[in-house]
């Protein structure tokens, strides 16, 4: 069977039930009583998002074995709304705005390639891999050069959507004797080359029953092509909780705090001399490390998760056999493993994030504690 | 085979009426209303000020941020401690409602000379009168506070180039002028005197600051105070105070106490340990209050505010008087709620200088701020202006955030 697809949509996002508000004031009880304040700015000339999007693909089955379905698609939205503050100096620096960003363009492949190359009575396997990959790019934002959204992230055109976006540190800067100063960062806030938004997503399922009545599952899930922020590793830096960063202020024979001296924290690491390779590159390490410039916690956040491993068995079969007359119409025992692995190149785990353990929107974490390894043994009846 | 599938929808809600809670502004053009936008004002500067005089505390020698107090723990108040603030948290939410309050103060005025109606003219000159008093300290705020490097002080306005902190304290003196026309209270114009005066003070010009202060707030007037309760707290609690103690108190305040314990009824501080036998002074001056409703208000500017600018003006020669008894006066104004003493006078015949090292014979007026004025907020601007800075080289104000940097291409022109 080969089956070839296209379509063209339009659809949007309608503004929300307040967006098209002008501004408002509210009463807020202060401490010096009740009085009139705002409340927040709307937009009256706010319109809908229109999203114009057209997709192409095939679906096929081959070898009576194999089926395959492919989607290129190409969208392009106008009118996106998207909330950002003004600037504090015209006194409304508080309250968001929702703008009507001129165009953002996307496009992704979306594929989805099943195997099935067992099935029998007593033996079937499924093996199912989906691999979806996208890319966008903010096209025009009519008359606004860039919209600051979320928490490191900007709306620009020539940029992908929420790209990460501030001041940049180069690296080290040094007194005339050659010891450590400072941060080398550029004055002014810079595209960072990273996107919290993944290229690619994708996930590999098995589901093999044999000897008739055994049934393995395993799913797997992946993110790739994009980075996330560490608040945690910041926040261990400014408490001077993160080893790796005692140790290179050991290496630049610059004074521990008092904290770390008072409670004898162990800091095993050599001191290097001003002026030498090691030194540079230490110091070079350590601005990298400044707390203050949040671009230094911005790490890869490529991800690899086993999510689950379920080994079960049907006793139906035995049931039926030893208690015929039984009101059980169905059981099944099994032990499953729930995020079994996973592997990354973030120093934490990037699945979890202030706005929730989600790998399509990880862009910060905090924290949090990582999903755990779970182990479950169980038993379920059906009557 | 083929197929063709069409559906369509374009119609969506395009209008739909104001939440219950909330009012558009062109509703609240009426005469009736302006009272509440004055309590608004008032809340705003509430909002504001707590913010603004615990990081200033913390930029000075006025607080302390160690981290063997365990409770210390946040990056931006251990970087505005170091003299290093940073744009973003540091500076961000302060910068922001500092703003906040000139605007609404503009718009009241706005709303008031051109939208209102007014059958009552006494209303009338309230609102402008607060407006201006409100708006002028938003300014003051801007200048006295934020800068573009460590030492440039001042603000952009209105996503406009940036102004210098002499020009908006100018832009505060004129709005509390202003003021002063619009009032017949007695109080009232006392009120923007003192305003006045200090910001001419904090400015070098002595000779104004001493023709406004003779006509400011004296023994017996009511403070200008930010207020708080139960549900709208003073950041100090949580800061620095009670709740939680991030910054704590600069140990010469324990010394001050030692040497004279009658300090107690202006010095509130209470001693805690810390890890390693850490001792650390937490404030008490701000507290919930028993009846677990109210928290102690900061003082704007009070009498005895004004009294001291006195005595430092007939110090600097800008006036006529008597400094030392200027400044007994504040001391025993400061009563201790226990002993029920107040603070000690200072000894007759005691020469009254500006900042010289305090001896048995000489006392200072920069000293005398530190323990009268203790965290309201002054001591950054007095290091400044007294050229005290404890750390060379570092901020001596707040930058201009992050937020307003990103938006307006003018921040710094």
């Amino acid at each position: 069977m080969f089956k070839l697809r296209a379509a063209y949509g339009e659809s949007g996002q309608l503004p929300s039930n307040t967006d098209g508000l002008p501004l408002m004031y509210r009463t807020v009880a202060g401490g010096a009583g009740s009085g009139i304040m705002f409340n927040m700015m709307g937009n009256p000339q706010i319109e809908p998002e229109r999203i114009k999007e057209f997709e192409v693909g095939i679906d096929a089955e081959f070898l009576n074995m194999f089926s395959l379905e492919l989607t290129f698609y190409r969208s392009d939205a106008t009118k996106s709304i998207v909330r950002s503050a003004f600037a504090p100096s015209t006194g409304l620096g508080g309250y968001t705005f929702p703008y009507n960003v001129g165009s953002v363009w996307g496009q992704g492949l979306e594929s989805l390639l099943q195997f099935n190359p067992i099935r029998g009575a007593d033996y079937d396997l499924n093996l199912s891999l989906i691999w979806n990959y996208q890319t966008n790019e903010v096209r025009d934002l009519g008359t606004t050069t860039q919209i600051l959204t979320g928490f490191e992230n900007v709306i620009k055109p020539g940029l992908p959507k929420y790209q990460f976006y501030d001041y940049k540190v180069k690296g080290a800067t040094f007194n005339a004797d050659g010891t450590y100063k400072g941060v080398d960062a550029t004055p002014t806030y810079e595209d960072l080359g990273s996107n919290p938004i993944p290229k690619h997503t994708g996930s590999f399922t098995l589901n093999f029953r044999f000897l008739k009545d055994f049934q393995l599952y395993a799913m797997a899930e992946w993110a790739l092509g994009h980075h996330a922020w560490s608040y945690t590793i910041r926040r261990a830096i400014a408490a001077y909780s993160y080893m790796p960063y005692l140790k290179l202020r050991q290496n630049l024979g610059i004074a521990m705090p008092t904290i770390i001296v008072t409670n004898k924290v162990q800091v095993d690491a050599p001191t290097y001399t001003v002026g030498t390779p090691e030194y540079t590159d230490a110091a070079n390490q350590y601005a990298k490390m400044n707390s203050s410039y949040y671009a230094n916690f911005i790490y890869p956040a490529d991800l690899l998760s086993i999510r689950e491993v379920s080994l079960s068995y049907n006793f139906t079969d035995l049931v039926r056999t030893f208690m015929p007359t039984s009101y059980i119409s169905n059981v099944q025992g099994g032990f499953t493993v729930r995020n079994a692995f996973k592997w990354t190149k973030f120093p934490l785990d990037p699945e979890v994030n202030t706005g929730g353990g989600d790998l399509s929107t990880s862009s910060s974490e905090f924290a949090t504690l990582p999903q755990p390894r779970t182990y479950n043994a169980w038993l379920r009846f059906t009557f | 085979m083929s197929t063709v599938v069409i559906t369509s929808c374009d119609d969506y809600v395009s209008n739909i009426e104001p939440y219950y809670n909330m009012t558009k502004d062109t509703d609240l053009n009426q005469q009736k209303y302006v009272d509440g936008f004055v309590v608004g004002l008032q809340d705003q500067l509430s909002y504001t000020i707590d913010d603004l005089t615990v990081n200033a505390g913390g930029l000075s020698d006025e607080l302390l941020f160690d981290m063997r107090n365990s409770q210390a723990t946040f990056s931006s108040y251990q970087n505005t401690d170091n003299g290093t603030p940073m744009d973003a948290e540091e500076a961000g939410g302060m910068f922001t409602a500092s703003h906040e309050l000139r605007q609404l103060s503009d718009t009241l005025i706005y709303r008031i000379k051109n939208l209102i109606a007014f059958s009552d003219s006494a209303v009338y000159r309230r609102g402008l009168y607060n407006a201006d008093i409100y708006g002028g300290l938003g300014k003051y705020f801007l200048a006295a506070y934020f800068g573009m490097d460590q030492t440039t002080g001042g603000s952009p306005m209105n996503i406009g180039r940036f102004v210098p902190s002499a020009q908006l304290y100018q832009d505060a003196i004129a709005k509390w002028k202003e003021a002063i026309t619009l009032t017949t209270s007695a109080y009232e114009k006392k009120l923007a005197n003192s305003l006045i005066a200090r910001a001419y003070l904090f400015l070098g010009d002595y000779a104004n600051a001493a023709t406004y202060v003779q006509l400011g707030l004296v023994k017996g007037d009511n403070p200008l105070t930010g207020k708080y309760n139960a549900t709208n707290d003073n950041l100090w609690r949580g800061s620095a105070g009670e709740v939680r103690t991030q910054f704590s108190v600069d140990p010469r305040f324990y010394t001050y106490l030692t040497k004279d314990p009658t300090e107690s009824a202006r010095i509130i501080i209470t001693q805690r340990t810390g890890t390693g036998g850490f001792l650390f002074y937490r404030q008490l001056k701000y507290i919930m209050q028993p009846d677990k409703v109210t928290v102690t208000p900061i003082e704007v500017i009070d009498w005895q505010e004004n009294n001291l600018m006195k005595a430092e003006l007939v110090v600097r020669g800008a006036m006529a008087g008597n400094a030392l008894a200027l400044i007994n006066e504040v001391r025993a104004s400061r009563i201790d709620a226990t002993t029920k003493l107040p603070v000690s006078a200072l000894a007759t015949g005691t020469t009254i200088t500006l900042a010289d090292p305090v001896t048995t014979t000489s006392y200072s007026i920069f000293v005398e701020r530190d323990k009268e004025l203790m965290l309201r907020g002054n001591r950054l601007i007095d290091q400044r202006r007294f050229g005290k800075m404890h750390i060379a080289g570092m901020w001596q104000n707040f930058p201009i955030s992050a937020a307003e940097k990103a938006r307006n291409p003018l921040w710094n022109q």
